[in-house]
């Protein structure tokens, strides 16, 4: 501030016109940061919903090699419901071919947190079921990972980890309006790989994830569609009733999800406009 | 007899300029032109006859985010095919891709039998309502084999300028 003295008969001073200081932490390289000074500590706050990737990440010197930030015409919500409803698979052919006879239903483990985050954990995949794909068991994995692999970690209210056991994908959702959200997609390989080992997991990434992949694009696409249907009507009620034991395609994921939106909301989900 | 059209100096210089854009050329466009509406017509069979069997397909883009290249498809022949057979048993988006190509320059080499051509892309979607959006800008940096009877694709590079493609799409640019 030049020449402070200008401002000497008014309520500016220097000291309070800095950017505003946020609260941050770092995880695993990670940074994250909340707007909300009153926050609690990162840890407390994930409730050990990150703990799924602890012989993971500890272990390993990422690289982001992949960043994509979509608009989409939907609420951000529609997406990240997408991203936690594991019966969502079937719409998936790549996860029909793929993942869903690759092991059994009840090796999954899906857990719910405080706060709303959920964990899946114990999927397989078998990506030569897929027509034209290669198995990738000789593949190099990620620390604590086999190549078949797969587990993730959605939390509250819109970010996702995700590993297969080859690449790592972070999704971030931002609402912009009620009926529009940003996707922000980054992949995640090894610091310091060959450039052979690196493509390969950039190659891995966009089959299943890249904007021209299997299994995004789909995802995205079944956001939109049920941004549609709710606003046209045509879909008012969601049934988020299935009840595995965690298992299969429990619906619990979804239940402490929208159990968290609730509390924050202070609205029942049953009637989310509180009409 | 006949009006001549447009004025006479150009009638006279129409008849004195000799061809200078060579066949070859032509057939050059065309094939650019040709991938562009076999992708846009789902002829995916119709595409990969337009690709020499060393064909390397990539879609890459610069990332200031990450300040750094990105490779966001990349397949050999053989890829490619398996990815667009799949097509039809996907979830894929409403409406059609529409890409719109302008070649903008050929280099041969007629060392080596082949040619650079950069051309510009547009890929709009047109959805069922029949609403137009863009969907990408970039450039097509592709290489042509014309070692044969007919110029084929040995490689394109589809360069992405812009970078947000919304919920994507099955079907390569």
């Amino acid at each position: 501030m030049p020449r402070p003295e200008g401002y000497a008969n008014t309520p500016v001073c220097k000291e309070n016109m800095g950017l505003r200081e946020v609260k941050t932490e770092v995880k695993w390289g990670f940074v994250f940061v909340n707007l909300d000074d009153g926050c609690q500590p990162l840890d407390d706050y994930l409730d050990g919903s990150l703990d799924i990737f602890d012989e993971v990440l500890p272990n390993a010197e990422l690289e982001v090699f992949h960043y994509h930030r979509a608009e989409i015409d939907a609420n951000w919500k529609a997406y990240q419901e997408t991203i936690v409803d594991l019966y969502h698979e079937f719409m998936h052919v790549i996860l029909r071919d793929t993942q869903m006879p690759a092991a059994s239903m009840d090796d999954r483990q899906m857990r719910t947190y405080a706060n709303g985050h959920v964990t899946i954990a114990g999927l397989k995949a078998d990506y030569d079921k897929y027509e034209g794909w290669a198995d990738r068991d000789d593949a190099t994995c990620f620390p604590g990972l086999e190549p078949d692999d797969a587990r993730f970690a959605p939390l509250f209210p819109a970010q996702t980890f995700i590993t297969r056991g080859t690449v790592m994908r972070v999704d971030t959702v931002q609402p912009i309006t009620a009926h529009k959200c940003v996707i922000e997609s980054r992949g995640l390989g090894l610091k310091g790989e060959s450039p052979e080992d690196r493509m390969m997991r950039i190659d891995h990434h966009n089959e299943y994830w890249g904007p021209f992949g299997r299994n995004v694009t789909e995802d995205a696409f079944a956001a939109e569609g049920c941004e549609f249907s709710f606003g046209k009507g045509a879909a008012m009620r969601g049934i988020i009733a299935r009840d595995e034991g965690g298992k299969g395609q429990c619906d619990s994921g979804l239940r402490g999800f929208w159990a968290e939106w609730s509390r924050r909301m202070g609205r029942p989900v049953s009637n989310p406009t509180n009409d | 007899m006949e009006p001549s059209h447009g004025p006479p100096s150009q009638q006279s210089d129409q008849r004195l300029i000799p061809p200078i854009v060579p066949a070859i050329n032509d057939a050059i466009r065309e094939l650019i032109y040709r991938s562009c509406c076999c992708l846009d017509e789902h002829d995916f069979d119709g595409y990969l006859a337009l690709c020499a069997p060393g064909f390397r397909y990539q879609t890459t883009l610069f990332s200031p985010e990450l300040r750094k290249e990105m490779i966001w498809l990349n397949h050999d022949r053989d890829g490619l095919k398996a990815l667009l057979d799949m097509v039809p048993r996907h979830l894929v988006r409403l409406g059609a891709l529409q890409r719109n190509a302008t070649v903008y320059t050929i280099k041969r080499d007629a060392a080596d039998g082949q040619a650079d051509v950069m051309s510009a892309s547009s890929v709009f979607n047109i959805d069922n309502e029949g609403r137009p959006s863009v969907f990408a800008v970039g450039h097509y940096h592709d290489t042509v084999d014309l070692t044969g009877a007919q110029p084929l694709l040995a490689r394109r590079n589809a360069r992405l300028a812009s970078r947000d493609l919304g919920i994507g799409s099955h079907i390569p640019i």
